[in-house]
């Protein structure tokens, strides 16, 4: 009995969860940071533009690092014509989900702050940068 | 040499900011870290280090991109352990936006010098020598509707002892793997991903009585008498994440590694070279890892979480010195006073528990002209027990850098 409460709390819980939807667009989330993937970042900050009150306007957006595929989503990137780099940005965006497996445990298995040449970068717990 | 490059480093990233980076990028990240065990161990040898990398990407086509970068990283205490790391990499992608499938392919290579330096004991041995890693990834993804996705693909890596010896080989390892990630219910991701890598190692066959000495076998004999096996394994990861209110986003992971077959009462030569050694990170076990990520706070991320590792390692036993009973001081030179021996009877299974804390804060800010300047800070507490005395410890980390892009 006790079993069955649990079970039908935990399908309740999933099904009446708030859907944080992107202006419509499904729930998708490869990196596994509990955000969608599709939340509009117009200036590429990693922080979603709804959780800033005052987006930055970027005079230039031509750089690769402040443009967001994301942001293709909005109207304000409506009819932009896309540098080479931004087209490659575009193309990574989409094959995220290739770029970030977890074939070889890096960050799961990594022993942790070194920049010695058995890892190469620095990891804490699992956060690689 | 050194400062070649980060004179070209330099000059590429000012040009790039004049030319407005339409074909090309630059980055650049300062790093100062300080740890109160560098060598997760028992010996709780506390350091400071600090490194600053500069990187270019060129994208000749739309879907191409080449990187370069240079990064040069200087140990207060352990100077002998200051290098400069360089290399590149081509990422190709070579499929349209509208496709239902995604391609993607890289390869990277990365090199290592270390400082000269005369210190040739310790248990670091870097004295003067160079080091190679490559990567190779090809992965095929397809999306079978607008939540589920799934990929599969191939990926080689050689990581080089770093070592001026040419008795203990290099890693290499070859994997295959597929995923799957869907949402359920709303926001409710779900992520699986399974492979199985194929891998050499050489191993040191137990004890025998060709080398029935009372102090074992000296380290050259040793070296000679490896054998060549396979250390096949197998992993499974599963992963769950969902937001938990508006700002706010959770991740519960779990992985699991197998070694198919391994020789139990083998050892690594040159494992517990330690921190340098690309054979540290070769055990199997289990990770849980619950992490968190929120924009509670205006203009920061906020990272944290807690996991836990039980791993149980291949049995290693390093090269021991101990004093030669024979050593006559009036007539042995100095050095043969102490000889190094090893000792495979006695090696020990090593198996940890690990937990973990950690946190990162960032504050991305992004100016007017379109230029991101991110400083973050990352701290880290280890606690790990373990059936071998000397990986009993606990760890304090904290990193401090800027991110300039």
């Amino acid at each position: 009995m006790r079993f069955k409460i649990i079970a039908m709390s935990i399908i309740l819980f999933l099904i009446c969860s708030c859907a944080i939807q992107a202006e419509g667009r499904h729930f998708i989330d490869f990196d596994g940071d509990g955000f969608s993937d599709n939340i509009i970042d117009f200036d590429n900050n990693s922080i979603p533009d709804e959780f800033q009150s005052k987006v930055k306007e970027l005079k230039s957006h031509t750089r690769t690092f402040t443009f967001s595929p994301t942001a293709l989503f909005s109207d304000k990137s409506k009819d932009v014509k896309l540098t080479v780099s931004q087209k490659f940005s575009l193309h990574q965006f989409k094959a995220r989900q290739l770029a970030k497996c977890r074939s070889n445990f890096d960050s799961d298995f990594n022993s942790g702050l070194s920049a010695g040449a058995s890892s190469g970068g620095g990891c804490v717990g699992g956060v690689c940068f | 040499m050194k400062k070649i490059i980060f004179l070209i480093s330099i000059l590429l990233f000012v040009t790039g900011s004049l030319f407005g980076q339409t074909f090309y990028n630059a980055e650049v990240t300062v790093r100062a870290s300080s740890t109160d065990n560098l060598f997760k161990n028992s010996s709780d040898s506390s350091d400071n280090f600090a490194s600053t990398k500069a990187s270019l990407n060129l994208y000749p086509l739309h879907f191409s991109e080449i990187n370069i970068f240079t990064e040069y990283t200087k140990y207060n205490k352990n100077n002998n352990l200051s290098n400069l790391n360089y290399g590149g990499g081509l990422t190709l992608m070579p499929l349209s936006d509208s496709s239902l499938f995604s391609i993607y392919m890289n390869m990277n290579y990365k090199g290592y010098r270390y400082k000269e330096d005369t210190l040739t004991t310790s248990t670091t041995s870097s004295t003067e020598f160079s080091d190679k890693n490559i990567n190779g990834v090809v992965a095929l993804g397809y999306q079978l509707n607008e939540t589920t996705s799934l990929r599969t693909g191939f990926n080689y890596s050689l990581v080089g002892y770093a070592s001026d010896s040419d008795f203990v080989s290099d890693k290499s390892l070859n994997e295959i793997f597929t995923g799957l990630n869907l949402s359920l219910f709303g926001s409710n991701a779900i992520d699986f991903e399974a492979g199985y890598s194929f891998e050499k190692y050489d191993y040191l066959p137990e004890y025998d009585s060709v080398f029935n000495r009372t102090y074992g076998i000296d380290r050259i004999n040793a070296y000679n008498r490896l054998e060549e096996s396979d250390l096949n394994s197998y992993y499974v990861s599963l992963r769950y994440s969902r937001p938990l209110g508006k700002k706010t986003g959770f991740s519960l992971s779990y992985s699991y590694r197998n070694f198919t077959e391994s020789k139990d009462s083998a050892l690594i030569l040159g494992s517990s070279s330690g921190y340098l050694s690309p054979w540290v990170n070769s055990y199997d076990g289990n990770t849980t890892l619950a992490k968190f990520k929120t924009y509670l706070v205006p203009y920061t991320i906020i990272s944290f979480g807690v996991g836990y590792w039980n791993s149980s390692y291949l049995k290693t036993l390093e090269s021991v010195s101990i004093l030669n009973p024979l050593y006559d001081p009036y007539y042995d030179d100095p050095s043969a006073e102490f000889t190094t021996t090893v000792h495979t009877r006695n090696a020990q299974g090593r198996n940890d528990d690990k937990y973990r804390i950690f946190m990162t804060v960032s504050v991305p800010i992004v100016t007017s002209s379109g230029r991101l300047f991110e400083p973050s800070l990352n701290i880290d507490y280890t606690d790990n027990e373990s059936t071998i005395a000397n990986y009993t410890y606990s760890d304090f980390s904290i990193i401090l850098s800027i991110n300039i892009r």
